[in-house]
Formats: structure tokens, C-alpha cells, sequence
């Protein structure tokens, strides 16, 4: 026997008959939806910025044994050996190594919003210039010139930081420096402040610089460097490709979202399906007649169980329309947190992407049919002749 | 027969239905209290803190060492009792998700400064002994099974040994906290031995002061000390930040940035949603009572009397549900702290949480019990009768 399966009109007609209950277990579905996406556009958002940014043909030295810049700390004459020595870093049309020793610290600065923060500066030379120059947009301004007291402000810091706006004087101990460009970089470099390296050293009276940022020569390997360097007796050093850097240092943020993203959505995903199943159990009860009806007239249990699993279902798709509705504003929003990596703070923006869409609308779906599932089998197991006695 | 006899006959009448509720109810309840118990935990550690202590630190950053010669000269400082010198480590034990905190500290004038630090004498007495020792969180030792005469080895990323070697400590003794300041996943060592590796061990690292903890002579304004130490380092090697330990700790807060934020709209949507849910299923119930509520009219009772009910019904669904999902949030307190020991140290729930949770139960059936008890209330005697069951 085919199986004669029941119109889709039905489902749909049914939904429109009781349509406050459908449209409550809807909103509790949409709002689980929204968390569950909310969190994990946060999640994209950083990762986008971070960890899917930072070249492959650019590698960072560290001190052996420090796992991000801040634990790091190089002499300058070791950075000297390693800018002229290291014969797998490239040369500019001069002959001059890109490479460059940098500085890095977490200044604690005040938040307009109230509060302060650490903010990651960086002590950079003319080279970071150069090797970053292709994806480092000065926006407002100019770029910082060398020997003088300046800055340059990744530009979600000028909104959030104070003195970090163009013309503004961000005083670093003794030193005054003024503002003098705002930048923008698609990763980790618009947290940032830049300033001349030296000028930075001379303000807090510290010469040890954090990394050596070098751009790699055509077709060297980064892991053949590292192994080469790990035990070298002049200069070991750590060295790592700055896209494995980046990744590095916020891989734990990451998971931890990953893990609040679903703990939490699963959790409110549950409270929001016995929704669903409280809907599905009262439109069941009331149509018992109905399923009788449909069974005499030969409609197959399956047919039936389909049709009430797919009712359910497209409570299930509502509530993923209404909860990405609730998130897409979202989209672009940038926001900030400490990342307990670096101890620094990381400005990112919430992003929903397609795969998140694809995500959250599956997650609403599946919320549907597991609530949906025990009332949809209650109705197709129902007998004929006692649900068509029932009033 | 009672109208509370009915009201429980009611609620008993659909038990899936009313126990799905229930459940959702108690699922957003326990989310609430885990939620708020992590807000209020990591409020705790400012909220407790010490009145008698206040932190220096460089005014450049956090990270930045101070030089060894403000020891001497905090002393000098007019309130100042004694100045502690605290070295933030940052070991790695085995591996980096084995995180916890370590420092190193003046090991005599810490105990004298943190009251809260409970060890026993001979503990104590074993610990300054002991260059190489250390003191260690009840938790911490929980965490890892350590016992005391255990050698812990901690790699440094900040200070590290010549070819990279471990550094060994050992466990000299395992300390309580009596306050939520302090948490017990910390370990504790000498900051003279911090200092002789890095003059004469080849020890690379900061070789300064992380931060200062000061404790002030009774009846000194902390307001007046803070300015006072501020003051007495402008022009000196490096500026300072004096804050008291409470403006300290709320700092790691603020850190946070819009994460305490992010939990509380994370709370409030939860709650809306159940609000919904409880708003459905009440609405469901009343739609099916309509010709008993009819009846109940008929019989001489108020009309008030059935949208009472209804709103009753709501609200004892909701409190017995939110009950339920309080009491599991209560009890795997524990089982959290161990779960999030070194993230979230001393995750505790507090009473307030309980209360305030059982008070959102209530309101949410107040609230979701009130549209159908309203639609109740207008009913006439004679539609009432004439709808369907």
C-alpha cells in the first residue's frame, strides 16, 4: 500500500486555528534561538578577528617557554643577532631585513564607559610598518612618525578608551604622546596602540623588547625554523607562524564561548521544547475527533504521526525566523572583553554569518521535533472508534 | 469539598501537561541561579575585602614591575604598618589548561596581613623553614591530589630556568580561606627565592615588584594613604597606582567588560521565554474550563472567585517548579566550584539568589496566570455553559 500522506494545507490550517498557542511555544523557541545565536555570533565575531587572521609568511620569535608576548622578553642585542643573522628572513629592495624588534605591555587605561582596562600597546620599528603596511589602514591621520612622541589608535579604541581620539594626549608615565591616527587592521592589530618602540622604552624606562616580527622569504618553513631555533645557544627562541600566534592566544576565549553558547542554549532549548510539547499535547486533545475521522478514512498512522511532527516542526521554523530576527541587529555591534590569554582587552564585533544562520535554524527545527515527537505518536496511536466517541 | 481541594484536584488533572510546565520552569530557574551565583562570586572577592589594605602597582600597567627600592621607601610612608612584595608567576603545571594562580610573596608579612589565610602553626612554621616551599589552596590540592612533602614542578613562561627547566616547589602547607577574598586555588612561595634565582640562578625575568600589598595602622583614611603614596613616587623612577584592595579586585571586574552584562540579558531572556511558556499552558487550561468555571458561577460562587483559581493554579505551578530547579542549583553547588575552581574560585550560591529566584517563580505565575484569569473574570454565566469542553 502507497503511502497516502495527509496535505500540507492541514498542518498549516491547524496552526492558523490555534494560532496564540502556536505563536507562545513559537516565541519560547525564537528566544532560545536568539541566546543560542547571540553567543555564538560573539564567538564568530572573535574569531574572525583573531584566529582567522595573521599570515602565514610571517613568523614571531618569543623568549623559549613563554606562551604569549607578555611572558616574552628579548635583549636588544639578541634581537640585533637574530634581524641580521637569521638568513630565513626576507630582505627588502635595499637589503635591509624585514624584521623588526617589538615591544608589547598592557597599559591601564580608563574606559569611557567607566572602570579601566589594559590595553595592549605595541612598540614597533619602521619595518612593522612595512611588513604589515598591506593590511593596515590609517584612517584618520597619519601614520606615527619615528623618534617623535606619538601614537596610532586601532580605530574601536577610540570609541571605548580615553585619550585615544585623534588629537588627544596619552600620557604613559612620564612620557606625553599625542595621537596623531587612527588604524584599522581586519585582526588582532586594531586592539592595539602603536608607538615608536624606542620612544616607549625611554617613557618606562624598559629596553627588553617582547617578540622579533619577521616576513619570511618565499617558500621557508616556519617549523623547520622553530625546531632549528629551540635549542640554539645564542639565541633560542620560540617561533611560531602569526596566524598559529594568533590562534594561540585565543583559542580558550574561543572554546569558552563555544562551551556558553551551548550550555546555555541548550538549556533554555530545553525549557522551550516542553513548550512545544505542551502546545502539540493540547492541539492533539482537541482535534482526538479529528485524528478518529482521518484514521477511518484511511490516512495511515504514519500519515497521521508525519503530519503532527511537521506541524510542530513549523513551530519550530517560526520561532528560528522571530529568534534571528531578534539577533540580526546584532550583526556588527562591537563590544569588548578581557581575554585572559593575553590579560589584555580584545574589541570585537558580533557576526552572524551564514554557517551560524544555517546553525541556529537547524537547532530551532530539532527543538520543534523533539517536542513535537511524543505528541505526534500519542495521536497516531490513537484508535479509531474511541477518538471518534470523544466529544 | 474546598476550593483549595480543587485547586490541587486541578492541578493533578492534566499531570503531563502541568509537570512539562513544571519542569520548564525549574530548567530556567536553575539556569537563573547558576547565572546570578557566578555574578555575585566574582562580586564577592570586592565586596569582602579588606578595609586595612591597599594595592600599589605601576600606573603604567598591571604588568609593569616597580623597582625593589620602593619597599623601603612604602615603609616610610606616614600610616603604612607593613609592605608586602607580590611577584605573579604564572607557572605552567604540565599544561596550560591546568591554569591556576601563583606568587610570590614576603612569606612572614603576608600571613601576618592576610588573617584570612588559615594554616596551623606547624604548617606555618614548615613554610618559613622552607626557601623551596610553598603553600597551597585547599582546593588547588584537591584539584591535583597534592599532599603535603609533595614537589610540585611549575614551568615558568614569565621567569624561566636556564634550558627551560622546571622549578620545584614544596607543599610546606594547605590553607583555608575564611573570606571569599581570598580564594583557595592560589599558591604561595618565597619571593626571596624568586629574587636570588634571578640574581645568581640565570633565571630570565622582570626583576622588580609586581604589585605591593600595604596594611595600614588602625585609623588611617585609606582615601588620605592612596594619594599619600601616589604622591610620594611622582618624579621617581616610575608613577604608582595606590588602590584600595577593593577598587583592586573591582578592577579584574570591570575587565570583564560587558560580560556581566551579557549574562544578566542572557537571564532576563530565559525568563521571558518561560514567562511564554507558562502564559501557553495556563491559557490552554483556561480554555478548557471554560464551561466549569460556567458551572462554578452558576453554582452561587463570585465570578472573581474562578480567575482566582486560575492565578493561583499558575502561581503554585510555577513556585513548585522553581523550587525544584533553586534546590538542584543549590545542591550541585559544590560540584560547580570543582568544575570551575581556578575560572570562577569559590563559585558559591548565595541565600539572596534562592530568594530572589523564588520571587521570580512567583512572579512569572503571577504573571502568566494573569491574562487567562482577566479572560476568566469577563466571562458570562451563559456563554461559559455553552462552550466546548
Amino acid at each position: 500500500m502507497a503511502l497516502k500522506l495527509l496535505p500540507l494545507a492541514y498542518p498549516l490550517r491547524s496552526l492558523r486555528v490555534r494560532w496564540t498557542s502556536s505563536a507562545y511555544s513559537a516565541i519560547g523557541i525564537a528566544l532560545s534561538v536568539a541566546v543560542f545565536s547571540a553567543i555564538l555570533s560573539l564567538r564568530a565575531g572573535f574569531q574572525e578577528a583573531f584566529s582567522e587572521t595573521g599570515r602565514e609568511d610571517v613568523a614571531i620569535y618569543l623568549r623559549p617557554g613563554a606562551t604569549s608576548e607578555g611572558e616574552s622578553g628579548i635583549r636588544k642585542e639578541q634581537i640585533e643577532l637574530l634581524k641580521k643573522g637569521r638568513p630565513e628572513i626576507a630582505t627588502d629592495a635595499d637589503g635591509v631585513p624585514l624584521a623588526a624588534g617589538e615591544s608589547y605591555l598592557a597599559l591601564n587605561l580608563a574606559r569611557l564607559d567607566g572602570g579601566t582596562t589594559n590595553v595592549p600597546i605595541r612598540g614597533i620599528e619602521p619595518m612593522s610598518l612595512k611588513v604589515h603596511g598591506a593590511d593596515l589602514r590609517v584612517v584618520e591621520g597619519r601614520p606615527i612618525s619615528f623618534g617623535a612622541d606619538e601614537v596610532m589608535v586601532g580605530r574601536p579604541l577610540a570609541n571605548r578608551i580615553r585619550d585615544c581620539r585623534l588629537g588627544d594626549t596619552l600620557q604613559i608615565n612620564y612620557g606625553k604622546f599625542r595621537v596623531v591616527g587612527i588604524f584599522d587592521h581586519g585582526g588582532a592589530y586594531t586592539s592595539e596602540i602603536w608607538v615608536d618602540a624606542d620612544r616607549l622604552a625611554g617613557a618606562v624606562k624598559r629596553e627588553v623588547r617582547q617578540r622579533v616580527m619577521a616576513q619570511m622569504k618565499p617558500g621557508v618553513s616556519i617549523e623547520t625554523v622553530a625546531q632549528e631555533l629551540e635549542g640554539d645557544k645564542q639565541t633560542p627562541m620560540k617561533v611560531l607562524g602569526e596566524r598559529a600566534y594568533f590562534a594561540s592566544q585565543t583559542g580558550a576565549l574561543g572554546s569558552t564561548l563555544l562551551v556558553l553558547g551551548l550550555l546555555i542554549g541548550g538549556i533554555m532549548g530545553i525549557a522551550a521544547m516542553l513548550g512545544a510539547t505542551n502546545t502539540m499535547l493540547a492541539s492533539v486533545g482537541s482535534r482526538t475527533r479529528e485524528v478518529g475521522i482521518l484514521l477511518s478514512l484511511g490516512f495511515g498512522r504514519l500519515a497521521i504521526f508525519l503530519s503532527f511532527l511537521l506541524e510542530s516542526a513549523l513551530i519550530g521554523l517560526a520561532g528560528a525566523a522571530v529568534g534571528l530576527l531578534l539577533v540580526v541587529p546584532l550583526n556588527g555591534i562591537e563590544t569588548g572583553t578581557t581575554n585572559f590569554q593575553t590579560f589584555t582587552e580584545a574589541t570585537f564585533a558580533f557576526r552572524i554569518t551564514p554557517g551560524l544562520l544555517l546553525d541556529a535554524t537547524i537547532f530551532a527545527v530539532v527543538l520543534g521535533l523533539i517536542g513535537g515527537a511524543a505528541p505526534a505518536w500519542k495521536a497516531a496511536r490513537m484508535l479509531p472508534t474511541q477518538a471518534l466517541r470523544r466529544q | 469539598m474546598s476550593l483549595f481541594t480543587l485547586l490541587r484536584r486541578n492541578l493533578l488533572r492534566h499531570k503531563l501537561r502541568n509537570a512539562l510546565t513544571a519542569l520548564a520552569v525549574a530548567v530556567a530557574l536553575f539556569l537563573f541561579c547558576f547565572l546570578y551565583s557566578v555574578i555575585t562570586t566574582l562580586k564577592s572577592a570586592v565586596t569582602s575585602s579588606s578595609a586595612d589594605r591597599v594595592v600599589v602597582q605601576s600606573a603604567v600597567s598591571l604588568f609593569m614591575d616597580l623597582p625593589k627600592t620602593y619597599t623601603a621607601k612604602l615603609a616610610d610612608v606616614e600610616g603604612v604598618e607593613s609592605v608586602a612584595r607580590w611577584n605573579w608567576f604564572g607557572g605552567v603545571y604540565r599544561d596550560p589548561s591546568n591554569f591556576f594562580a601563583q606568587f610570590a610573596v614576603d612569606p612572614e608579612i603576608f600571613l601576618a596581613q592576610f588573617k584570612e589565610c588559615v594554616i596551623t602553626p606547624e604548617e606555618r612554621a614548615a613554610w618559613l623553614a622552607d626557601r623551596r616551599g610553598c603553600l597551597i589552596g585547599r582546593a588547588l590540592a584537591r584539584k591535583f591530589g597534592w599532599k603535603i612533602g609533595d614537589t610540585i614542578p611549575l614551568i615558568g613562561t614569565i621567569y624561566t630556568r636556564p634550558e627551560g627547566a622546571a622549578w620545584e616547589f614544596t607543599v610546606r602547607g594547605i590553607y583555608s580561606s575564611s573570606k571569599t577574598n581570598l580564594d583557595e586555588s592560589t599558591l604561595w612561595f618565597q619571593y626571596e627565592f624568586l629574587d636570588e634565582s634571578i640574581v645568581n640562578g640565570g633565571v630570565q625575568g622582570p626583576k622588580g615588584v609586581g604589585v605591593f600589598y600595604v596594611k595600614t595602622k588602625p585609623g588611617t583614611s585609606l582615601a588620605e594613604i592612596t594619594q599619600r603614596i601616589d604622591a610620594r613616587f611622582e618624579g621617581d623612577e616610575q608613577r604608582t597606582l595606590t588602590q584600595t584592595e577593593a577598587a583592586f579586585q573591582a578592577g579584574f571586574i570591570t575587565m570583564l567588560g560587558s560580560v556581566p552584562a551579557f549574562l544578566s540579558g542572557i537571564g532576563g531572556a530565559v525568563l521571558f521565554a518561560i514567562l511564554f511558556s507558562v502564559v501557553n499552558t495556563m491559557m490552554i487550561t483556561s480554555r478548557e474550563r471554560t464551561k466549569e468555571l460556567g458551572v462554578l458561577q452558576a453554582l452561587g460562587f463570585r465570578r472573581a472567585i474562578g480567575a482566582r483559581l486560575l492565578l493561583f493554579e499558575s502561581m503554585l505551578l510555577c513556585g513548585l517548579g522553581g523550587l525544584a530547579g533553586l534546590a538542584l542549583g543549590a545542591s550541585t553547588e559544590g560540584t560547580f566550584r570543582e568544575m570551575f575552581g581556578t575560572q570562577i574560585p569559590g563559585y558559591t550560591v548565595e541565600p539572596l539568589t534562592l530568594v530572589i529566584g523564588v520571587a521570580i517563580a512567583l512572579a512569572v505565575g503571577a504573571a502568566g496566570g494573569l491574562f487567562p484569569a482577566l479572560q476568566a473574570r469577563g466571562l458570562r454565566v451563559a456563554d461559559a455553559l455553552r462552550a466546548e469542553a
